[in-house]
Order: C-alpha cells, then structure tokens, then sequence
C-alpha cells in the first residue's frame, strides 16, 4: 500500500512539471515601427541610435503640445490715453499716442509709437508758469512676449524704446526780486526751442477683451540721454517722456488686433498625420 | 509674493521724486578770499561790505569775519560796484566793478526762473587787493566759486 502510494506521488509530481510553462526570450523579436512613423525615426531605430531618437520624439511631443506661430502672427493698432484722463483729474502735462505693433512668432514685437505731448504749469509757492505747446514725439522698439506658447490675446512682454521729441516752450509770468538791490520786476522767457533723445525699459501686460480688442498696461522706468540746453534753461517737461527728473512713467491703452497668419500654424502642419510618411520600398 | 512685494517696493522707491531746490533761488556770485602766492584760503576780519549806490545804503557784511562772500548783482543794470572796507576804516577800503549781461533763466521747477549773469569785466583798486580772477564766467543758482580775490601774503 505504502509503495502504491509512493508511486503514485511520484508519477504526480512528474505530471505537474510537465504542465509548468517555458520561458520564452523575446530578446530576437523586432516590432515594426507604428504606422505613419517618420522615416528618420525608422532609420534610426533600425541602427539602434536610440538616444537620438528619444531627442526628436521629445521635440515631437512638445511641439504637438505647443502651438509655433507663424512669422507675421498679427498687427495691432491701439492708442495710449491714460495721460489726458489724469490731465483732466489735475495733472499738469500729458501724452498721448498711437502705436503699432507687429508680432512675430508671437515672441518678439517690433514697435513703433508716434504721439502729441503738452504741459502747463503754474507751482503753488513758485515764481512762473510754464508751457510747452503740443509737440510731436516719436518711439522705436521691440517687446518679447513671455507667453509666447499661449495666445496672442493674452501677453506679458518686457521690450525697449528709443525716443525723440523736438519741442518749444515758453515760462511766463516769472516774478523776479532782489532784496538787498530792491528790485522787483517782471518777465517772460518765450519760444525756447528744445530736442530730447532718451530710452525706456518697457514691462507690461496685454489682455483680449473682446474679439480683436485689447486692453494694455505698461509701466517704463526711463532716463535721458541727452536733451539740448539753452542759456535760457532746460527743460522741464518732454513730450513723451513727462517731466525731465521722473524716472517712471504709465500707459494704459485699447488696441485692435489684425490676425495675419493664424491659420498657418505650424502645429497644425507638423502632426504626424499629415507630415509623416511610411518609408517607401 | 516675494517678487510682487520686491517690484512693488522698487517702483514706489523709484516713483519718489524730490521736489527740493537744492541751489539758490538767485544767482549770486560766490566771491572767496585767497592770499598771493600760496594760494590760501583767508578770512577777512572786521570787515565791512556794502553795494555803491545800494538803496538805504544798505550794508551786506558789517564788521565781521568772512573767508567768502555772496554778492547779490543788479538785474536791472550791466554794472555792479561793491567796497570793502577793511578794519571798520573808510579809508582803507577797494572798490570792485563787475560788468556783466543778465538772463532771463529757467533753472528748474524746483528752483524757479531767474536771472544769469554772465561776467564780461571784473577790476578792483588795489589799496590792499593784489589781483582779481574770474573763475566761473557765467553765475548760476549753483554754489562754485565764481571770483577770486588775492591779498598779498600778511607779514
């Protein structure tokens, strides 16, 4: 009985290896590569240069998740008008201007800003009252857009100004008095003529209000280069640029935007769907 | 935040602007005291400075110490004429013309608008004043010496 059951394990045993499943390398099994993989990528995985496969399809995928705008994505057109709405709170000089901005690649922004400048001051406890007429001033410069991967109605842009302004000014009314002389007299400088060039540093913040329009703001922490000085005196107001000794200045404007190339975004164009081809025979 | 808190402070420091004059509301012309030769400051002592035809006779320094002196210019005249009495006695004392042309000026809207002027001519006696040199042709509402005035060196 006892050799029965001995044999009978034993032949259990057996069967129960036999039903134990082999291991089976797959290490001389090579997938295709998916349908519609580019042709580059076949090669190369064909010559096992993985790492630089790995590289394009990380380019692959982060351009597939962020849009590339075209060259010429948009122009905008807006004005600056925060300055004659302070002017009529009581400020005593403003500026204002239109601007035009081209926008490549969404990322960098030329900008051009041509505008009108005047000033009229009498000082409590001063002497004088000065006037400069309205005078032209004109800006060069460019902006780069930080949100360049997001869309054009949303921007946050740092950039750089050139500007320049020729201009006149008067100083009326002046009030002159010598104490120990005893004398008291009266006198206007008028039509002193003036240039100034200066730069600007530009941060600022672009936002889409509705459809094409936009609202902007920006603050610019500008300096003088060089101003023209007379033996008459120098200036004290700039157009453009505000008063000579302020190194901060503000803009608030509305603009529209004229889409140019929306439709030929290059994520669109570099799916895999319609760029990648299977390698022909 | 931090960078919220650090543009905020920077734009509110910056956006301060100081509407002080930190120069004269006039131009004078700042006159100092030199001794012949060396070139050393010198203080006066016991001197008396007033304008010729000033209204009042008016005395702008009455027997005191000065190493230097602001003196106020016409502005309606091309020619001011200041003495110097020295040691209290009428008779020891030089006379210094200054001509000049005035300007109208708009210094800044701190400091306001004013007259320039700028120096053609300066001549002085010389009962004790050895020479006199302008330093400084054009007198603003800056605080340069503009003249100078050598005395010979005291024994």
């Amino acid at each position: 009985m006892a050799l029965v059951l001995c044999c009978a394990m034993a032949a259990w045993g057996q069967d129960s290896l036999r039903h134990v499943s082999p291991v089976r390398p797959a290490t001389n099994k090579t997938l295709p590569p998916a349908r519609g993989t580019d042709e580059e990528v076949i090669k190369r995985f064909i010559e096992g240069d993985t790492t630089a496969l790995l590289d394009k399809e990380r380019r692959d995928s982060l351009r597939k998740a962020y849009k590339r705008y075209p060259l010429l994505t948009d122009v905008s057109v807006g004005v600056n008008f925060i300055e004659p709405v302070l002017m009529l709170m009581g400020q005593d000089y403003a500026s204002v201007d239109v601007h035009a901005t081209l926008n490549m690649w969404n990322r960098l922004q030329p900008v051009l800003e041509m505008g009108v400048g005047w000033a009229k001051t009498t000082p409590d406890d001063m002497n004088f009252t000065y006037r400069c007429k309205p005078s032209p001033y004109f800006k060069v410069g460019v902006n780069y857009n930080f949100l360049f991967k997001s869309e054009p109605r949303y921007q946050a842009l740092l950039g750089v100004r050139l500007g320049y302004s020729t201009f006149k000014y008067d100083v009326t009314d002046v009030t002159y008095q010598n104490n120990y002389w005893k004398e008291h007299q009266q006198f206007n400088i008028q039509g002193i003529s003036s240039n100034a060039l200066w730069g600007e540093a530009v941060a600022g913040i672009k936002v889409g209000i509705w459809r094409n329009w936009s609202l902007g703001w920006t603050i610019r922490y500008h300096g003088v280069f060089k101003y023209k000085a007379t033996e008459s005196g120098r200036p004290w107001f700039i157009p453009g640029y505000g008063p000579r000794k302020r190194p901060l200045s503000f803009t608030f404007s509305l603009s529209y935007t004229l889409p140019l190339g929306h439709g030929k975004q290059s994520s669109q164009a570099s799916t895999p769907h319609n760029r990648h081809t299977l390698p022909k025979d | 935040m931090k960078w919220l808190s650090l543009i905020l402070l920077t734009v509110a420091l910056v956006s301060c602007t100081d509407n002080s004059c930190y120069d004269h509301a006039s131009a004078l012309p700042l006159v100092r005291f030199y001794e012949t030769g060396t070139a050393t400051q010198l203080s006066l002592s016991d001197v008396v400075i007033r304008g010729v035809d000033a209204p009042g006779d008016s005395i702008l320094v009455n027997g005191e110490t000065v190493d230097e002196v602001y003196l106020p210019l016409r502005a309606s005249a091309t020619t001011t004429q200041w003495v110097l009495e020295y040691a209290g006695d009428a008779g020891l004392a030089d006379t210094i013309t200054l001509q000049y042309r005035s300007i109208p000026y708009f210094a800044s809207a701190e400091c306001g608008a004013m007259y320039n002027f700028e120096i053609k001519s300066v001549t002085a006696t010389d009962i004790l004043i050895d020479s006199i040199a302008v330093v400084k042709p054009v007198i603003d509402n800056g605080t340069d010496v503009a003249i100078r005035i050598f005395f010979p060196p005291t024994e």
